[in-house]
């Protein structure tokens, strides 16, 4: 089990090279080993998940392999670059949601029929730097793999988006790629910060780091930040660096531009990634990170959390009312969800940051769903646009059953997963925030609104404009498209009735987590 | 003698010819103000070497490649001139220019 | 006197290559028609022996070997590696693109003499030596520059670099005599000694002397505000000339710069780490700003050569801040690594760009218009040279410019890494704009096939290997920089 992550990050990218030298109409065989390599590496998410360790809240299935040094980085001690990977209970549901939402887009990739070979290679690249983004234990690895993600999603949104796609592939990577010389700034400023604290301390924490102080690894980052915690000044500037990469990263209002865009022009299974996964890593770096590390500039800024929260949640679901394009709505709802997560964790409580796990993972699955959906409806009916569409129970009532479930997953039902985590989330911030928190349920009332009248003009009501021509040719959901639609559906159900399959393996991190930042 | 006086001479050598090389039209005149800078530092290190503390001929050989050099510059100089002369039929600075953004 | 033995030690790579220009110059005299071919290959063999003699001189010992004029020391060898690795991939890449640009072949031995003019400014300890070398340097490649005769292009670029070059060597000359008049003395640790760790008795005289020794050198490295130059010229000139002025000519001058700089006035750089501090960040700035209008990709490629020049000053602004000996010795370091780096994925980008301007008769970035298509492998190629020169991981540009960035927050100029990964940002824009033709449009109408020849992929595939080499296996090269006893 030692190498479980390194095979999870691994088998796509062998997919990849596996499908590179392949013939460009060999459509087939290039599928086939898309799904096979998504569907494997998935698998071993699986293992890994249930051979963790659920009492305990340290990184389980560490694995580090030293990369290279460099001498003199740091006051004459060299500095070792690895590549460390590592889960503990926050990471593990997410690298979970990334296995489960990969596989469903390498079924939806079954539906692209030009330059197939391109669109397997990148989103193999995709979902391997997805999985290491979860799963990397070392600063340095965590960085790699977001960048291949931003390379990767950039190549699919340029190749396979719609007609304004250099402009959406343009933007996302002007805008990710800022947000990244952030990151990389604060990574490197958070090792360098903790080795000059570290090296104020005492005579015997040197003997027990050895010579090797500037260190990118996370664990030792981590060890480093209890034994020697950062003065308030530093983890100020660190945090507000962090912060900065994230409210880009996360598209929160005033940096939402490109998703907007990137969400519009691209194909679904691309947007099932970008929207699933990778929309939840901004937020899982400050859950990794800042919460972890710099608790102290989180406890002093962390009412300026909850309200740029809140603006994305208000900004997000207004703007959603106001789309007249399904993806527009969900790309929109979607901020409006992660705005949820940044007041949870503004709370600074045990119960918030487990609410906030569950819904990055729950939003995930709920988003990969919509886009799946909405993407099928527009195969069919030629049309995002909701004005256009009607009447869609009676032509289509698989998906438009599942376009339902979706809907009411995102407005919170008690049943599915979004209610388990919206609930947890608002009991521990309306503690801390009250005022601020009220805000924050209009804006799930408001999504009720939105969603709701969405669907009603999508699937009831009369037949009209294009879903009215294309009424003849449409056909329900087929088999391989069911699939994906019944799995994420019962994931959805699973979570929202046993909540504990994912609360088990969430709690003991979380708990540890909290009480570095005494919640 | 003193020091001074080649100094100051060497100081408006170099002034001239750093003026004429960066303001005159014709590409030969921009030549020769080149080889002005050039023979400002030959002056210097002449009167370096004569009136230096312990007066050596180091200045005075270093001045000596300086001249070697200064020709090889200026031959290689009126042959690129001269290839530019014949396609442009011009030697002025302001015909320098097909390639703008 | 000397005896040939000591001279050999010190100068041997460089003899070679003088000897293997010699013997090209006279073959090429000689022989007439499809024989002339020959000549460049003369050239590559000398620079094949001189690359072996210069690794031996790694770790030599600076008294025994070094002789009055010229040190051994790991400084100057490993420069000397620098830049005999880069002339070779250079000249692989003259031969590959012979058949299209129909070079004279004179272009042999006087790359060769350029190289050792460039060698010797890197070890050279005597201010004659010094100019001889950067002269030597210099001369020849205005002769390169405006090779083709016939071209107005390749003339007018010739003759602006004459000038402009003329202009900033005579500066520095003058710079240099100032020098010798303080110190009495034209070798280095002459001067360095009478100037006794500080101004010596004529501060005024000094400071003169090191601004304009300063601005020369930024002239020369195309350093902002000295570079209107360098597009114009790097336009014009044969595109495997434009390669080595890229990449050799700056790298030798940069050498230069740290070999006067450091050596004479190491205890008091830290008075001008300001000013070097803000040419980086200036430099920087209108490089990759000046790219973003440029349509012309061997133009854009000058305004991202000046940007890396940017780059390669912030070790040299770091190790001036601060007096840790540690702190120099990365700085160093990742000079050193980042011109590896940059010659790997520079004239990587250049080779690719001449074969796909070829094809299309443009330099047009719609030139790689739909390439992914007529030439996987050489979009794939382009693509990774990009992603290294844009700084994403796993290249070697990343490697090297992470090494530049911990070397200035070692110094605690942590301001200087900001804006390194600043403009790095910016300049996603413009490299990504040559992605987006290559995969994202496809071209209307007949699309001319690119032909390439094995040659051209050989030095494609030499310069890849090199990039990712340094990217992914970065640590036996970081370990031998830090093994080195840089100046003795």
């Amino acid at each position: 089990m030692q190498n479980v992550l390194l095979m999870i990050v691994l088998i796509p990218v062998i997919a990849a090279l596996l499908i590179l030298p392949l013939k460009a109409r060999a459509h087939a065989i290039t599928r086939s080993i898309g799904m096979l390599g998504s569907l494997l590496s998935a698998l071993f998410a699986l293992a890994a998940y249930i051979a963790f360790q659920r009492s305990d809240a340290a990184y389980q299935f560490v694995l580090s392999v030293p990369w290279a040094t460099i001498n003199n980085a740091f006051a004459g001690t060299p500095l070792t670059i690895t590549f460390a990977f590592a889960v503990d209970g926050i990471s593990l549901p997410l690298v979970m949601l990334t296995g489960i939402v990969s596989v469903m887009a390498a079924l939806r990739s079954f539906r692209v029929t030009e330059r197939v070979k391109a669109h397997y290679v990148w989103q193999m690249l995709l979902v391997s730097g997805l999985y290491g983004v979860f799963a990397a234990a070392d600063l340095f690895t965590f960085f790699f793999f977001l960048e291949v993600t931003l390379v990767a999603s950039f190549f699919l949104i340029l190749i396979f988006g719609q007609e304004r796609r250099e402009y959406a592939a343009f933007k996302f990577l002007i805008y990710r790629g800022i947000a990244s010389v952030f990151l990389l700034l604060g990574f490197v400023g958070l090792a360098y910060a903790l080795a000059n604290s570290a090296t104020t301390v005492s005579a015997s924490q040197y003997m027990a780091y050895g010579p090797n102080f500037m260190s990118l690894n996370l664990l030792q980052l981590l060890d480093e930040s209890v034994k020697a915690p950062l003065a308030l000044g530093a983890q100020t500037w660190l945090f507000f660096v962090f912060l900065f990469a994230v409210l880009i990263e996360e598209a929160f209002v005033p940096f939402h531009t490109w998703l907007i865009d990137t969400h519009e022009q691209s194909d679904t299974s691309t947007n099932m990634l970008i929207g699933g996964v990778l929309m939840k890593v901004g937020l899982y770096i400050m859950l990794r990170f800042v919460v972890s590390i710099l608790p102290l500039a989180l406890a002093a800024y962390s009412e300026w959390l909850a309200i740029l929260g809140v603006i994305s949640i208000l900004y997000g679901a207004f703007a959603a009312i106001a789309a007249r394009d399904w993806r527009r709505l969900i790309a929109f709802s979607g901020i409006s969800h992660m705005g949820l997560v940044l007041l949870a964790i503004g709370s600074m409580h045990a119960l918030g940051l487990q609410g906030a796990v569950f819904m990055l993972v729950s939003s995930g699955l709920l988003t990969a769903l919509l886009f799946y959906t909405v993407g099928a409806q527009a195969e069919r009916t030629g049309t995002y646009e909701i004005g256009k569409l009607g009447g869609l129970s009676k032509s289509l009532p698989v998906l438009s059953g599942v376009l339902l479930v979706a809907a009411l997953g995102t407005v919170g039902l008690p049943g599915l997963s979004g209610f388990i985590s919206e609930i947890t989330l608002f009991i521990s911030s309306f503690e801390r925030f009250p005022v601020v928190s009220t805000l924050g349920t209009l804006g799930m009332i408001l999504a009720a609104l939105y969603l709701l009248f969405a669907m009603q003009r999508t699937t009831f009501g009369p037949a009209q404009g294009a879903a009215q021509e294309g009424q003849g040719i449409a056909r329900d959901a087929s088999v391989t498209e069911a699939i994906p639609l019944l799995v994420l559906v019962a994931f959805v159900i699973a979570i929202g009735v046993f909540p504990n399959i994912l609360g088990v393996v969430v709690h003991p991190t979380v708990q540890a987590l909290a009480g570095r930042i005494g919640g | 003698m003193a020091l001074q006086p080649f100094l100051a001479l060497g100081v408006i050598l170099f002034g001239i010819g750093l003026y004429g090389a960066l303001t005159k039209r014709n590409l030969i005149i921009v030549l020769i103000s080149i080889e002005m800078m050039l023979n400002a530092s030959n002056i210097n290190l002449i009167a370096f070497s004569h009136f230096a503390v312990t007066p050596n001929a180091n200045g005075q050989v270093f001045a000596l490649f300086n001249i070697a050099i200064a020709a090889a510059e200026v031959a290689v100089g009126l042959a690129i001139l001269l290839a530019f002369f014949r396609l442009r039929n011009s030697a002025d600075v302001r015909d320098v220019n097909t390639m703008k953004w | 006197m000397l005896t040939f033995t000591q001279v050999w030690n010190a100068l041997g790579p460089e003899i070679v290559l003088a000897i293997g220009g010699f013997v090209a110059m006279v073959y090429e005299f000689m022989v007439t028609g499809r024989a002339k071919q020959a000549t460049p290959w003369i050239a590559v063999l000398s620079v094949l022996t001189a690359i072996p003699l210069a690794w031996s001189k790694l770790h030599a010992p600076l008294a025994t070997y070094s002789i009055a004029v010229i040190a051994v020391d790991d400084f100057g060898t490993i420069f000397s590696l620098f830049i005999l690795v880069s002339v070779l991939l250079v000249l692989l890449f003259a031969i590959a693109s012979q058949a299209r640009l129909k070079l004279a072949f004179e272009y042999a031995y006087l790359v060769l003499f350029a190289t050792v003019g460039a060698m010797v400014i890197c070890s050279a300890l005597d201010l004659v030596t010094l100019y001889v070398g950067l002269e030597l340097l210099s001369i020849t490649t205005y002769v390169l520059v405006a090779l083709h005769r016939k071209n107005v292009k390749s003339s007018e670029a010739g003759l602006k670099y004459l000038i402009i070059g003329s202009i900033a060597s005579a500066i520095i000359l003058y710079g240099l005599s100032f020098l010798y008049g303080v110190a009495g003395s034209t070798g280095l640790s002459r001067i360095a000694t009478a100037l006794q760790g500080g101004y010596g008795s004529e501060p005024g005289l000094v400071y003169l002397s090191i601004a304009l020794i300063l601005v020369g050198i930024f002239v020369k490295i195309s350093a902002a505000p000295f570079h209107l130059w360098t597009a114009d010229v790097y336009e014009g000139a044969p595109t495997p000339i434009t390669a080595y002025l890229a990449v050799v000519s700056k790298g030798a001058v940069l050498g230069f710069l740290f070999r006067v700089i450091v050596w004479l006035f190491g205890a008091k750089l830290g008075e001008w780490f300001g000013l070097v501090g803000w040419i980086a960040i200036i430099t920087m700035v209108i490089g990759n700003l000046g790219a973003l209008s440029q349509r012309n990709i061997k133009r854009l490629l000058a305004y991202s050569s000046i940007g890396q020049a940017g780059y390669l000053l912030i070790p040299f602004s770091s190790l001036s801040s601060s007096t840790l000996a540690s702190v120099m010795w990365q700085n160093l370091s990742s000079t050193v690594f980042y011109l590896f780096a940059y010659s790997f994925m520079t004239i990587g980008a250049f080779a690719v760009f001449s074969v796909v301007a070829d094809a299309s008769g443009s330099e047009d970035v719609h030139a790689f218009t739909g390439l992914s298509k007529r030439s996987p492998w050489l979009a794939g190629m382009m693509t990774l040279f990009l992603l290294s020169l844009s700084g994403l991981p796993l290249t070697a540009g990343f490697f090297g410019k992470f090494s530049i960035f911990l070397g200035a927050l070692g110094a605690g100029q942590i301001w200087l890494g900001v804006v390194l990964f600043a403009t790095s940002a910016i300049a996603f824009y413009y490299y990504f704009g040559i992605i987006r033709a290559m995969y994202g449009r496809t071209q209307e109408g007949d699309t001319p096939p690119v032909r390439s020849s094995p040659m051209q992929h050989v030095v494609v595939a030499l310069c890849a290997i090199g990039t990712l080499w340094l990217g992914i296996f970065p640590g036996p090269v970081t370990d031998l920089l830090s093994n080195l006893h840089w100046f003795g």
